[in-house]
């Protein structure tokens, strides 16, 4: 974060005023500077602002611009959040009652009905983003709002950051054919029908219809399509729903504008889960500044947590958690002190360079905060977090960077959602039951030699597992955006079947013809997303290729100052493809990381000076890494403070689920 | 039972994650985990094993479960009609209000799934037969059991490193569950754990007077707890080790009988 041209690293904790005895305010805040943090995050629920009769309570325990100042005075900086979604498990997620309970407001299940979400101490139903009522009212709370914020920004106050809504997933129910079914949902659809099609003839032609008027479109309710040519209505639809959750948001960080709070970057954070369609990254981040994605992970979750961290590398600008479990909620699996430990070491070893710890004081509905409502520490936890400010200072100048990026598309995130066989499950509920992609995506061929949605998911998790046991560092992205991405890796690896969209077909070529290199495979992709022959990818694989030395399995072929690498026994068992991947990443000149000689040790390399190499024993035993590491004398265990001396060679023991953050001394 | 506005203060992290995670090592689970299985016309579309896809069982029959839990060393089959969930959450979605308890809610939602057992939705081993109790019912058992202004209490004191292990603290009122805290919310005047026999009497009086005036408490060692929660049901009751007291009479009465009717199921 960078602030009066000064670099700060992006750590800081929320902290809820209006849950919190005003008189305490201070002595709260003051034990925030005394843990380190510089930043603090604060919600601002529009439900509990904003009485029934439409008038705005900011005095008492909702003087948010007299908690603002205190924190001003301690030379704290703030994000704030305004919402109009808050969750903060606030019963009804922050919304006024009177939202709450007016029908017109909500969200619809295909069916027409309203969709509940299951949260205690009540379940309520699922606001709707579509149309403008939502806003209208929003507007008026945010009308009252701006002018206690807006003398508050920097540099005149603490607020460097305000955040547009919250998780915007319509309330985790991700499912394709779930939400929103509502009127204006529906009118929204079919205003982006008519942009992409503009004439009902060509809208027929794609989707096989006879309608006489676009206002005739109805979105789809399941999914049906028994062949890659019946794709585009589904599709359609799968975009829809991410224009939708996008277009909401950017329309809030609009409003926000529209008041007057423009001096200040906006943030948004999505949910822990599948970072998938709906969900778009990169496409958010074009309409608002900072996208991240919040964390609360147990010790047991380290292949999650990589996977989620290493695709904030490859996706978004900054990789970011503006929610990062320190403590629990009551109707969550506790997530402990060791856990919070682990699960903020094993991220930052992965790449995640900003974090919100959610909460660092507890209040009413949470636990485990390291200070405590009445403005005590928890001596245990307010170490923890002293310590690993601490270590985030020694840290800073150190980056983790990756040679590879592992890539997927917008048409595969988007089939497994269509194909989701326990939709209206959403992938998000269904990750936490711990399934994945693999699990709900059914074998569903589509006219194609292999099933697209369920293949793709399956060689996803293969070419993870396979690129991390070849020690190789590598990001998680797709193709299509952000632009320009694709040139920082020497080796981009796409598991392509027979069909793939027409752009990022265009944008993987454009990469390579720049001097990348792509590995795919096992299919040469032939249609494109409608279904129709594409033979943009046959056309630039002339030839039969070259053979490759020692990887007979491989053809490789030149395009402009890049290649391609055609590995057509891509699907294979796990041994095999880390050969493979490890035999390829040498022709791509990619560095490898050091091997501890324990498959079951992951390991990650920060550059700078000094350099750390971070080892992690992600098991509930003991384990021994054996490192080799030319030129190193000593390596120092910035948490532990353990040193462990060289030359060269180490022998670390690393106990269950540790992190060691390694200062390599030269 | 559970109110809108519940005040969940002052949990403190270890009494409450240790009551949540329970005083004994958990078992390994039985078998392979689940197998889930998605049928149409009874023959498999998906099939997921703990998660992870059973593509052979592909277009098999889904009439025997119980021999598909055997061969799959499953804990359990979950067998859902490819539109089941689909239907059960239009169902649920649109018998539940916004102004119902959050145990009305539940049993909605139950009552909605179990509508479609044995059709839908077919388990095995079986889930317990009988229909979701009325809302009015178990509010009303509810009331009888649990007083309003009153409120119960748990301790489990582990006495080698002489600190409390958990501590809960519920409080009832105008029907509804208000208050769920620990003994944090009591800062000074916690419970002495060296001196737990002794202390809890002056602790009750000090609930009393700050929280609600206790109806049930119960006070263990944390050997006891375990080997209670351990034995079959209410079997060990262990005398200096664990208290309960108060221990209302109606209470008391209902431990017997469910004691009872466990000893004659198990005969």
């Amino acid at each position: 974060m960078q602030v009066d041209g000064k670099t700060f690293p992006l750590y800081s904790g929320s902290v809820q005023p209006w849950r919190l005895e005003p008189g305490k305010w201070g002595e709260i805040l003051d034990r925030v500077v005394e843990l380190g943090f510089g930043c603090i995050e604060v919600y601002i629920p529009w439900g509990e602002h904003q009485r029934a009769d439409g008038a705005c309570d900011f005095s008492g325990s909702r003087d948010i611009g007299g908690f603002l100042d205190l924190a001003f005075e301690r030379g704290l900086f703030a994000i704030v959040r305004p919402g109009p979604h808050a969750n903060a498990e606030i019963t009804g997620f922050g919304y006024p009652e009177r939202i709450l309970r007016d029908p017109g407001m909500h969200a619809r299940g295909p069916e027409g009905n309203p969709v509940y979400v299951p949260t205690p101490p009540r379940m309520f139903p699922a606001v709707s983003y579509a149309g403008d009522r939502l806003y209208w009212e929003f507007e008026d709370y945010l009308k009252e709002l701006a002018p206690v914020l807006k003398p508050r920004l920097h540099p005149d106050g603490p607020i460097v950051a305000i955040q547009a809504d919250n998780e915007m997933t319509l309330f985790f129910r991700t499912g394709a054919f779930d939400l929103d079914y509502c009127d204006a949902a529906r009118a929204e659809y079919r205003r982006l029908l008519k942009d992409k099609y503009s004439t009902v003839s060509k809208l027929n032609r794609a989707h096989r219809t006879s309608l006489k008027s676009f206002d005739q479109a109805q979105p789809p309710r399941r999914f049906e399509a028994e062949s890659a040519r019946e794709l585009p209505p589904y599709l359609d639809w799968a975009a829809f729903k991410e224009a939708h959750l996008q277009n909401s948001v950017v329309r809030i960080a609009g409003m926000f504008k529209d008041q007057g709070l423009d001096s200040v970057p906006v943030t948004h954070n999505y949910p822990l889960g599948h970072l998938r369609s709906p969900l778009d990254l990169p496409g958010l981040e074009q309409g608002v500044d900072l996208v991240g994605m919040d964390m609360y992970y147990h010790k047991g979750d380290y292949r999650t947590i990589k996977a989620r961290c290493l695709a904030l590398c490859g996706l978004s600008r900054y990789p970011y958690a503006p929610e990062f479990g320190a403590g629990s909620h009551l109707a969550w699996p506790p997530i402990d002190l060791p856990d919070q430990v682990f699960t903020t070491l094993a991220a930052t070893m992965n790449g995640l360079r900003g974090i919100n710890f959610y909460m660092i004081v507890d209040r009413e509905r949470w636990y485990g905060a390291p200070i405590r409502r009445d403005g005590s520490v928890d001596p245990e936890r307010a170490d923890v977090y002293r310590r690993f400010l601490a270590l985030a200072k020694k840290i800073q100048g150190a980056r983790r960077s990756a040679d590879v990026l592992l890539l997927t598309t917008r048409l595969y995130g988007r089939l497994e959602n269509l194909t989701n066989v326990f939709d209206p499950l959403s992938p998000m509920a269904l990750a936490g039951l711990g399934y994945d992609a693999v699990s709900w995506c059914p074998q569903i061929g589509m006219g194609l030699k292999r099933p697209p949605a369920a293949t793709h998911a399956a060689l996803q998790e293969d070419l993870f597992t396979a690129l991390s046991a070849a020690r190789l560092s590598f990001d998680i992205g797709e193709p299509e955006r952000p632009g320009g991405n694709l040139k920082r890796y020497k080796m981009m690896v796409l598991p392509t079947l027979e069909i793939l969209e027409h752009q990022a077909t265009v944008d993987l070529l454009a990469a390579v013809r720049a001097g990348g290199t792509l590995v795919m495979g096992p299919d040469v992709p032939r249609l494109d997303e409608t279904g129709k022959a594409d033979r943009t990818f046959k056309s630039a694989l002339t030839g039969r290729g070259e053979k490759i030395p020692r990887i007979p399995s491989a053809r490789l072929y030149h395009l402009g100052s890049g290649r391609i690498i055609l590995l057509n026994d891509l699907a294979q068992d796990g041994a095999g493809l880390t050969k493979l991947l490890g035999a390829v990443s040498r022709l791509a000149d990619c560095r490898t990381l050091p091997d501890p000689g324990d498959p079951a040790i992951d390991t990650a390399e920060h550059s700078g000076e000094p350099g750390f190499l971070w080892v992690v024993n992600p098991t509930g035993e003991e384990r021994q890494a054996e490192l080799q590491l030319k030129e190193a004398a000593a390596l120092t265990d910035r948490w532990s403070g353990e040193v462990f001396k060289g030359p060269d060679r180490f022998n670390l023991p690393i106990p269950p689920y540790t992190v060691r953050p390694l200062e390599v001394g030269r | 039972m559970i109110s809108r506005d519940i005040a969940v203060v002052d949990v403190h992290p270890e009494h409450w994650t240790n009551f949540i995670r329970g005083p004994l090592e958990k078992p390994p689970a039985g078998g392979n985990g689940w197998l889930v299985l998605v049928h149409h016309d009874n023959r498999v579309l998906h099939a997921v094993l703990a998660g992870k896809p059973l593509p052979e069982l592909r277009g098999q029959p889904v009439d025997d479960l119980a021999a598909l839990r055997h061969r799959f060393q499953a804990s359990r089959v979950v067998c859902l009609e490819k539109d089941f969930l689909r239907r059960t959450h239009t169902r649920f979605d649109s018998g539940l209000s916004y102004d119902m308890d959050y145990v009305e809610q539940l049993l909605t939602m139950v009552a909605a799934f179990r509508k479609e057992r044995g059709s839908g939705l077919r388990v095995d081993p079986p889930t317990p037969p009988g229909p979701v109790p009325p809302f009015s019912l178990v509010q009303f058992l509810f009331n009888r059991l649990w007083p309003d202004n009153t409120s119960i209490v748990l301790y489990v004191i582990d006495e080698k490193k002489e600190s409390i292990w958990a501590s809960l603290i519920l409080r009832k009122r105008r029907g509804d569950l208000d208050l769920l805290t620990t003994d944090l919310h009591l800062g000074d005047s916690g419970l002495a754990p060296m001196d737990w026999r002794a202390d809890r009497l002056r602790l009750l009086s000090d609930l009393s007077a700050r929280v609600a005036p206790p109806y049930l408490a119960l006070f263990s060692t944390r050997d006891a707890w375990a080997g209670w929660l351990a034995a079959p049901f209410w079997t060990e009751a262990s005398q200096n080790n664990l208290v309960v007291e108060p221990y209302p009479r109606r209470l008391a009465v209902l431990s017997t009988l469910i004691r009872l009717l466990t000893r004659l199921r198990r005969a």
